[in-house]
């Protein structure tokens, strides 16, 4: 899987090159946007990460250059500049995600992992919170190794709570995303079903958990 | 117009110039034509009077002889016909033109001995001006009085109004040129403390930022003076609170990277791998705390009176707040921390302007504070209502508290709580109170009141009339 960083830091570009041929990725470096965009000319590339304040070339005018080739590949924003038009901006102009530095690597490395999923389709895609594994090729939950039974209203509130695992939904938030899955709820049957996936859930460590005013989140229980 | 005020000057100065001219003009037509009567009417007079001079009684009949001086007066360089008529009292013609009119007014007014009387005619298709005078007979025949009548076209005194007008209108002009030229010289002259201001306020340097004096500029431009000082003012208090900041800044960050630097030589100088990777545990630690300093730093900047943030948004300050719950949900969760947010019915719906980021980093400060200080197993409550006209937002734990004595203090920047082992960088609450008093609200640190102990933190924003 080949990347293309753009970052005229020197130093965070060799250690970001180091941990990402780490992870099997191979990696080309350039320090600023003219170049970057002559390679890009030439070259395929799974992901470009792109840094937006560049020598010669600014990473916004690399990538709206980029796009208007017709040039598809996804496109990671990093940059200091952390202020909400350039993020709009920087989306608008076809970025596929955006990360501000400093950043945790552990985080990187997720969205670098979610993009190139989404590049390539979802293709064997298993999407996994504890004991709770989702495939979705076949659309089915697994739940510690056995198929969960789930009418289709209870599989669209898990599929979106496993999707947004960690943060904490609103009833209005979660409607809203099932609408778009193309089932209907009402925000007052929301509970209702939280309570049916809770009583299936029983017993693995994986729980719905209630934050009184502010929504339902899915955690993984550790150990204690 | 707008453009130059020398322009305005000039124009609202010669304007009403104009205006006074051309009235001037108007009178000097009309004083002119009377003028020109004056002299003219002088010579008929004259002309009369020596026709009268020459009126004799012949065997009882009326001799006119008609003098040459009387008809050598009217001579002149314009062609003006003269016509005279001499007659008797009741109209009977004794000499001259017989159908000389005699106007309507005076046909009437029966003219006493030696009366005269002046008037305009009509006579062989042109206007003439006409004299009349009656010429008393001592005569035993007791005929009445001879009425001598003289007239003369107008262009003798046509020609002379003309005259006295274009004088006039020369002179005019010429004092209106004059008076052009000493508005753009005065004007000019008017305009130059101005200048001279203008050319001391370009001089001066960026930084220089004294007061002018104002009793030494012209006293109309003494509000102008008072306005750029004032401005002066604020714009030294921005610089001073800037710098005071970025001194601050430098200095807190100077800390966490000499920490960082000696954990990394200190790592740099193990031999085993184990307690390396233990420093550089340490060394990660350091760094985000770094990392939440610096993004503290910024979000103060931000709040700062003088930074370009815009506090002209209409929000829901109740779904702000949740959002900003929401998000350290997590954090509560790690900590095993039961956090709840509730919210009146009439808070839902209220609308507060302000700044949408900064009120999302007051909630997400208030609630890192309570999360982090409540012990494992606490609760930590966010509550939204309406008191009177104000928003109220209220964060409460059930942990550890501050002490009266110190609940002033922890406002201040980078001043931390004696006695806790909670990392942080001592900027949360001076960021929300920097962030209250941009939206005009209101803080109280109190003890808690539903718990036995803990802190309540409560802040208050004016509602948006309506």
């Amino acid at each position: 899987m080949r990347i293309l960083l753009v970052e005229d830091n020197r130093l965070l570009a060799n250690s970001l090159a180091k941990v990402l041929s780490a992870a099997q990725f191979s990696v080309d470096v350039m320090h600023d946007g003219q170049d970057a965009d002559h390679v890009l000319l030439t070259q395929d590339y799974a992901l470009v990460i792109l840094d937006l304040s560049l020598p010669r070339m600014d990473g916004l005018e690399v990538l709206r250059r980029l796009r208007s080739r017709g040039n598809k590949v996804s496109v990671l924003i990093l940059t200091a500049r952390n202020n909400v038009g350039d993020r709009v901006l920087g989306l608008d102009l076809g970025a596929d995600d955006y990360l501000t530095k400093p950043f945790e690597l552990t985080e990187l490395e997720a969205r670098i992992r979610a993009l190139i999923r989404r590049a390539s389709g979802h293709a064997d895609n298993r999407i996994t919170c504890g004991d709770l594994v989702y495939q979705a090729q076949k659309q089915q939950f697994e739940l510690a190794g056995e198929t969960l039974l789930l009418t289709p209203r209870e599989h669209a509130l898990l599929e979106v709570l496993l999707l947004n695992s960690g943060r904490t939904l609103g009833k209005e938030a979660l409607c809203e995303k099932i609408v778009a899955m193309n089932e209907e709820v009402n925000p007052e049957a929301i509970e209702i079903y939280v309570h049916r996936l809770r009583k299936k859930l029983q017993g693995s460590n994986v729980q719905i958990v209630t934050l009184r005013g502010l929504g339902y989140s899915l955690e993984v229980q550790n150990a204690k | 117009m707008q453009s130059s005020l020398r322009l305005r000057l000039l124009v609202w100065m010669l304007l009403p110039l104009l205006a006074v001219a051309s009235i001037n003009l108007l009178l000097v037509k009309r004083s002119a034509r009377a003028a020109a009567d004056e002299a003219y009417d002088r010579i008929l007079l004259a002309a009369a009077l020596s026709i009268a001079d020459n009126i004799t009684i012949q065997d009882d009949a009326v001799k006119v002889d008609i003098p040459y001086s009387a008809l050598e007066m009217f001579q002149s360089q314009f062609p003006d016909h003269v016509y005279y008529r001499i007659s008797h009292a009741d109209g009977r013609l004794i000499t001259g033109y017989d159908d000389l009119p005699i106007s309507h007014r005076l046909a009437d007014d029966k003219l006493g001995n030696h009366d005269t009387r002046f008037y305009e005619a009509r006579y062989k298709g042109e206007i003439v001006r006409m004299i009349s005078y009656a010429k008393p007979l001592y005569e035993p025949s007791g005929q009445g009085p001879v009425v001598i009548q003289i007239g003369e076209t107008l262009r003798a005194r046509e020609e002379m109004a003309r005259e006295i007008l274009s004088e006039s209108v020369r002179n005019q002009i010429l004092l209106v040129l004059a008076a052009v030229a000493l508005a753009v010289v005065g004007g000019m002259r008017g305009l130059r403390p101005l200048m001279r201001l203008a050319e001391q306020v370009k001089a001066r340097r960026a930084d220089e930022l004294e007061p002018f004096n104002t009793t030494e500029v012209q006293y109309e431009l003494r509000p102008f003076i008072a306005a750029l000082n004032q401005h002066m003012a604020r714009l030294k208090g921005v610089f001073e609170v800037q710098r005071r900041f970025i001194a601050d800044a430098a200095h807190q960050l100077r800390t966490p990277l000499a920490v960082v630097h000696t954990q990394a030589e200190h790592a740099l100088r193990q031999t085993d791998i184990n307690s390396m990777r233990e420093e550089i545990e340490c060394l990660l630690t350091s760094t985000r705390q770094t990392v939440h300093l610096g993004n503290q730093l910024l979000t103060l900047s931000r709040a700062q009176p003088d930074a370009a943030s815009k506090f002209n948004t209409d929000m829901s300050l109740a779904n702000v707040a949740r959002d900003a719950t929401r998000e350290l949900a997590p954090l509560a969760r790690k900590r095993n921390i039961e956090l709840s947010f509730e919210c009146s019915a009439e808070a839902e719906t209220v609308i507060i302007r302000g700044n949408r980021t900064l009120l999302h980093e007051l909630v997400v400060n208030l609630l890192n504070n309570a999360l982090r200080y409540t012990q494992a197993g606490g609760e930590v409550t966010v509550d939204a209502r309406i008191e009177g006209n104000q928003f109220v937002l209220e964060v409460q734990d059930n942990g550890p508290g501050i002490p009266p004595s110190e609940r002033e203090l922890v406002f201040d920047r980078f001043y931390r709580v004696l006695g806790t082992d909670v990392e942080g960088c001592g900027l949360g609450l001076a960021i929300v109170r920097e962030i209250i008093k941009r939206h005009e609200g209101e803080i109280a640190l109190q003890d808690a009141t539903k718990q036995k102990q803990g802190l309540r933190v409560i802040t208050r924003f004016p509602l948006l009339e309506n």
